[in-house]
């Protein structure tokens, strides 16, 4: 299965009109339809490349104060459209998607236009959402976000820290924090970043239960989330490095979705200018525009991007894999790993890639050992034991594309023809059989004989 | 002249009687084939059959060597290795045969049929044996009962392809040669003997019996001072032989040179030896000399033996009897150590209505029997006692070794009926009477009459409840339900196939099922697809995996699940047209053998305060957060069965259920049949954003 959304991540990540709707049709059985469907887009679609990337907005003058960061995806090749959330067009049209990804910075809205349904759909299907929050999050956003495990702290709540404050930006309420936190995925982040994310907005916490959801960007141990300027009481629910601002989630389904608790971290506003923390520490700008523009190039899956292809096994010296394999056989196993760059796959090169011959436990666990070309390749010798056994890969590393395959193969016990015939034990035994056969035959002479010689 | 013409005659009713005996046998098995139709029966025939098909499919060679990985997922079962061949050798012989003779018969119908021709087979070889030991007469009359008795029948009913079938001949075959065999001394009557034992190793585990009655029956000869060279030459070689051709069979191995379930064979073989060299010695020796050599040699011979059976076992060589012979010598020992063999129903003891249900007034005439055999003791007439003595012990243990105590009873039987009959007819027959002086009381010919009505009335009675029994209770195939309605007419339950064909329509090939270990053989075959546990219960921990998944909560139970690679999860649900023996009555042996393997799951959890085995609303929240409980239960609540019954009303256990809203979290309801009696749930993918 992993290998199969795989695929479909890489058709999709061709990112033509094309090769998306036809596979949505030809998931519903309409195989007549799609050569036809195919000629009419082609028309239709042009020379149309981009990735078509709705935006959603509570206010238009939001995108705005945005300028950098749309023309920063424009730029990219992304098709962008915008819209007031209150005026959302339909994402999905009798399931065929209208848009290949999904820009939601509308923390207002609380509407019937959108639905959390509509973007776990829009997730389930494979595609990818950045969501953008505020300290003044509704309701509807505060679901949207619990379906990808991420918490916003209680509504009137904003994160805080007194002393990492920029003191350029903020009114005196210290809730424009200058983050460092960034997570260390290159994959994510690309090359390091040195200067300070500049942050305004909900602290924000993870579902306990959501062994997918990760930090991109969380805040220092100073950090806590509560009403400013208001004396603690009580516990706080978010406070320290475990109050998450940027959550990063991948899904099974390698759809990638990035929740922000401000907004403001996407605008101008904040992506220009000097910082001053009051930590002491200055620079001559905020991290906010490469923070921004790593993190949705993350999202819209233009990095970090693996392909598990050719996954195969044979006895050693053949070319096919056997019907089964006996026990005590030498196999080969290899498959191959490439990553997207840019627009061509390139050979994956890594040394913890491991697979697994299991049955019930692992019998097998293996490293294997990568090529130039990306060839991972290993060799092993089935266990002693029959059953039905898998060749099983599960390499998921944080900001990569997860790659799972498992092929399921008998490993069967010898025939009866198949065992040792001559082993030096039974020697013995054919020696006691064969001096009996003799004695007998001797026995018998000399008793049938014994009388007339007397 | 005359004499001739008497011996044709009588050749002839004879003749008459016997292939009439054999229609009988064949004809009275078939209720099932009418009634539903030509279909194999129960749960492990459906393997059998399986095995039969591959056989004929893929030859000899390959069923030797087939590797099942359908069955035992993950583990698999090479099943050459882990069956009796003989009755697939046998059905596939058959077909080969016909086929051979451009009879093309499909091999489900070789199958089915198997089992009633065996059973005629089976009439035959008895009528042999009590005519060896007896007297033509009595052979006649068990061949007759033997044929239609219903213990016999309960396991041999067209459909029922089980390995009992065929194992009865072998059994009964093996017997008769024995018999001869003793008679007359000749190492040819033995090699038979040894022949006919290793078609009934080749066909059933039973076999043991056989290995530890022809010894029992040598020492028991030996001891009441019967030792005879003919004894001697018949047990030496019936054992040799047969051990070696037991040997040959890939299950059996080398367990009978091994395993303790043999030994006495093989000690009384030493015994026979010593025996017979004593003897010799005795012969050539003076009294007092010999006497002090006798002593030595016993003395020595028994530590020796003592010493290699106690090495033996200490080494692990000579392995301990297994879990199934010690319940058979201790009936408490399988509840106490063994739940995977106390929970089959047919490994319960026996009760005495059953006795006569399945024996009917041949339990009467064994005792008769027996008193003739006493009465005239002779060799083959002291193995008749040992058997018969024997199998009613064994069969007071398991109610399913009556099988073995049926033909035992109908030649015992036989024997009493024909000698009472006998003693009486003398005086019903004039010229006889003329010639034997005069009657010993006035009156006795009447008595005579009256007797011999009252004893052909129990016949009639017999062969009337044979019939009976046969058409009302053994000829259920039990894949097929029937229900008799108010008006007569018979209701058809056929939800098990139809949930398999579902299956077997609906699923990808490689689909991998959980299921209760009773339904596994019957999936394999119709479903096709890949099960987890079966009938075939060699793996207790496996088994008590899948126990432990069907009784514990819906968390821990995924877990196994996945590990496991479940596709889906079928139970048995009868509450809703009332069929007792669903998962939820069978619910209590999972918990138990679960809790065999793994402490955590504790049988107590399930039963209320007062020790009470629940479903309404007192059963415990182990009980009503099973998964059993959840899949047998999901969405019953919403069903109302009756006018004035509350919703959710289970007519098996005839409670309310306790538990209405049912929420499935990890699995998802797939398939319920027309009955509910079948219930498919799917297992879920896990979540894709969490």
């Amino acid at each position: 299965c992993g290998y199969e959304s795989n695929r479909s991540e890489h058709l999709r990540e061709r990112g033509c009109r094309h090769t998306t709707m036809p596979r949505d049709w030809a998931m519903r059985g309409h195989a007549l339809m799609v050569p036809l469907l195919l000629l009419a887009l082609a028309a239709a679609c042009g020379a149309s490349e981009g990735k078509r990337t709705l935006m959603v907005v509570d206010d238009p003058s939001d995108i705005a104060s945005m300028q950098k960061f749309v023309n920063d995806l424009k730029s990219r090749g992304y098709e962008l459209e915008f819209a007031r959330a209150a005026e959302m067009p339909n994402l999905e049209v009798y399931g065929v998607y209208h848009y290949d990804a999904l820009i939601y910075f509308a923390p207002q809205y609380e509407g019937s236009r959108v639905s959390t349904s509509i973007i776990e759909e829009f997730i389930d299907s494979g595609r990818d959402v950045i969501i953008g929050g505020s300290a003044q999050a509704g309701r509807l956003m505060r679901d949207i976000a619990a379906c990808v495990g991420v918490r916003f702290d209680l509504p009137r709540t904003v994160a805080l820290d007194h002393f990492h404050y920029d003191t350029i930006r903020d009114g005196g309420e210290h809730t424009v924090i200058a983050a460092e936190n960034v997570i260390d995925s290159k994959s994510i982040i690309g090359s390091s970043l040195n200067e300070p994310v500049l942050y305004r907005g909900a602290g924000l916490s993870f579902d306990p239960h959501n062994t997918l959801v990760f930090s991109v960007l969380s805040g220092f141990s100073s950090t806590y989330s509560f009403a400013p300027m208001v004396p603690i009481e009580g516990r706080l629910e978010v406070a320290g490095t475990k109050t998450v601002l940027v959550a990063g989630l991948q899904a099974r389904n390698n759809a990638r979705v990035i929740v922000s608790g401000s907004l403001d971290l996407f605008t101008d506003a904040f992506a220009t200018g000097k910082v001053a923390s009051s930590s002491g520490k200055k620079s001559a700008k905020s991290g906010n525009e490469q923070f921004v523009r790593e993190v949705s190039k993350w999202a819209f899956q233009e990095r970090g991007v693996l392909r598990l292809s050719n996954v195969r096994h044979r006895r050693v010296g053949e070319e096919e894999p056997p019907e089964v394999y006996t026990v005590e056989e030498e196999i080969e196993y290899s498959l191959e790993i490439h990553e997207l760059v840019g627009n061509t796959w390139v050979p994956f090169i890594a040394d913890d890639v491991q697979m697994e011959f299991v049955m019930l436990d692992p019998y097998w666990r293996l490293t294997l050992k990568p090529n130039a070309d990306g060839l991972y390749t290993t060799r092993f010798k089935a266990p002693d034991t029959y059953g039905i056994f898998q060749f099983r890969v599960d390499y998921h590393r944080l900001g990569y594309t997860g790659l799972s395959d498992s092929k399921t193969k008998v490993v069967r016990p010898y025939r009866h023809d198949e065992y040792e015939r001559f082993i030096p034990a039974a020697f013995p035994y054919y020696a006691s059989a064969f001096s009996m056969i003799g004695s007998v035959l001797l026995f018998s002479v000399l008793y049938l004989f014994h009388n007339e010689h007397k | 002249m005359a004499i001739n013409k008497a011996d044709k005659q009588e050749f002839l009713v004879r003749a008459a009687i016997l292939s009439l005996v054999f229609a009988i046998a064949f004809f009275t098995r078939l209720f099932s084939v009418l009634r539903f139709e030509s279909v194999i029966h129960e749960f492990d025939p459906y393997f059998n059959y399986r095995c039969t098909q591959y056989l004929v499919n893929e030859g000899f060679y390959n069923f030797l060597n087939w590797f099942d990985e359908t069955a035992w997922y993950p583990l698999g079962r090479i099943v050459g290795g882990t069956v009796y061949p003989g009755l697939m050798l046998t059905a596939g012989a058959i077909y080969w045969i016909l086929h051979f003779f451009n009879i093309t018969i499909q091999i489900r119908n070789v199958c089915v049929l198997l089992a009633p021709f065996m059973a005629s087979n089976t009439a035959m070889v008895t009528y042999l044996i009590t005519r060896e030991t007896w007297s033509t007469g009595a052979g006649l009359v068990a061949a007759f009962a033997v044929a239609i008795i219903p213990g016999y029948i309960s396991r041999s009913v067209a459909g029922s392809y089980d390995n009992e079938g065929i194992a009865i001949f072998a059994l009964i075959a093996t017997y008769y040669f024995w018999i001869k065999a003793l008679k007359t001394g000749s190492s040819y009557w033995a090699g038979m003997c040894a022949l006919f034992y290793f078609y009934m190793v080749a066909a059933w585990g039973g076999y043991v019996f056989i290995i530890n009655l022809i010894p029992l029956h040598v020492l028991m000869l030996v001891l009441s001072g019967r030792y005879s060279p003919r004894l001697y030459v018949a047990y030496s070689s019936f054992y040799v032989l047969g051990t070696l051709l037991s040997m040959q069979i890939r299950f059996v191995g080398f367990q009978p040179v091994q395993s303790g379930e043999h030994m006495a064979a093989f000690g009384m073989f030493g015994v026979l030896q010593l025996y017979a060299v004593v003897e010799w010695v005795r012969s050539l020796l003076a009294r007092d000399t010999f006497e002090r050599v006798f002593r030595l040699v016993l003395v020595s011979a028994l530590s020796v033996f003592a010493v290699v059976f106690a090495v033996g076992t200490a080494t692990g060589y000579i392995t301990p009897f297994t879990g199934r012979f010690y319940s058979l010598l201790d009936p408490t020992y399988a509840k106490e150590h063994i739940p995977i063999i106390a929970s089959v129903s047919e490994h319960q003891p026996t009760t005495w209505a059953s006795y006569f249900f399945d024996l009917h007034v041949m339990v009467f005439f064994l005792p008769a029997g027996l008193y003739f055999c006493f009465s005239k003791l002779n060799d083959a007439n002291m193995f008749l006692i040992v058997y018969g003595v024997t199998s009613v012990y064994f069969s007071g243990v398991m109610v399913r070794l009556i099988l073995v105590l049926a033909p035992i009873t109908c030649i015992l039987g036989g024997i009493g009926f024909s000698s009472t009959l006998k003693a009486y007819m003398r005086f019903l027959n004039r010229s006889d009477i003329t010639r034997s002086k005069k009657e010993s009381f006035s009156g006795q010919t009447q008595v005579a009459l009256v007797v011999t009505a009252v004893l052909t009335g129990l016949l009639v009675f017999f062969s009337m409840h044979c019939v009976w029994v046969t058409s009302e209770a053994y000829s259920s195939p039990s894949i097929v339900l029937a229900a008799n309605q108010p008006d007569g007419s018979k209701l058809i339950f056929d939800d098990f196939r139809e949930a398999y064909y579902w299956l077997r329509q609906n699923t990808p090939p490689d689909t991998r099922i959980m299921s209760w270990w009773d339904y596994g053989y019957q999936l394999a075959a119709m479903a096709n697809r890949t099960v987890l546990v079966d009938n075939n219960t060699w793996n207790n921990s496996h088994i008590a995996q899948v126990g432990k998944a069907m009784a514990s909560p819906e968390d821990v139970s995924i877990e196994i699940m996945r590990q496991m690679d479940v596709d889906y999860v079928l139970v048995i649900f009868g509450g809703l047209i009332g069929y007792s023996s669903d998962d939820i009555n069978k619910f209590l042996w999972m918990i138990r053998i679960a809790g065999s393997t793994d402490p955590s799951v504790k049988e107590a959890d399930y039963f209320t305060k007062d020790g009470q085995y629940e479903v309404s609303d007192v059963a415990p929240p182990a009980m009503t957060n099973s998964l059993m409980y959840k899949m047998s239960y999901y969405r019953f609540g919403e069903v109302v069965l009756e006018r004035g019954r509350p919703s959710g009303f289970d007519r098996v256990r005839h409670r309310e259920i306790g538990v209405k809203d049912i929420k499935l979290k990890y699995l998802e309801e797939a398939y319920t049949t027309v009955n509910w009696l079948v219930r498919l749930y799917r297992v879920k993918e896990p979540s894709n954003r969490a």
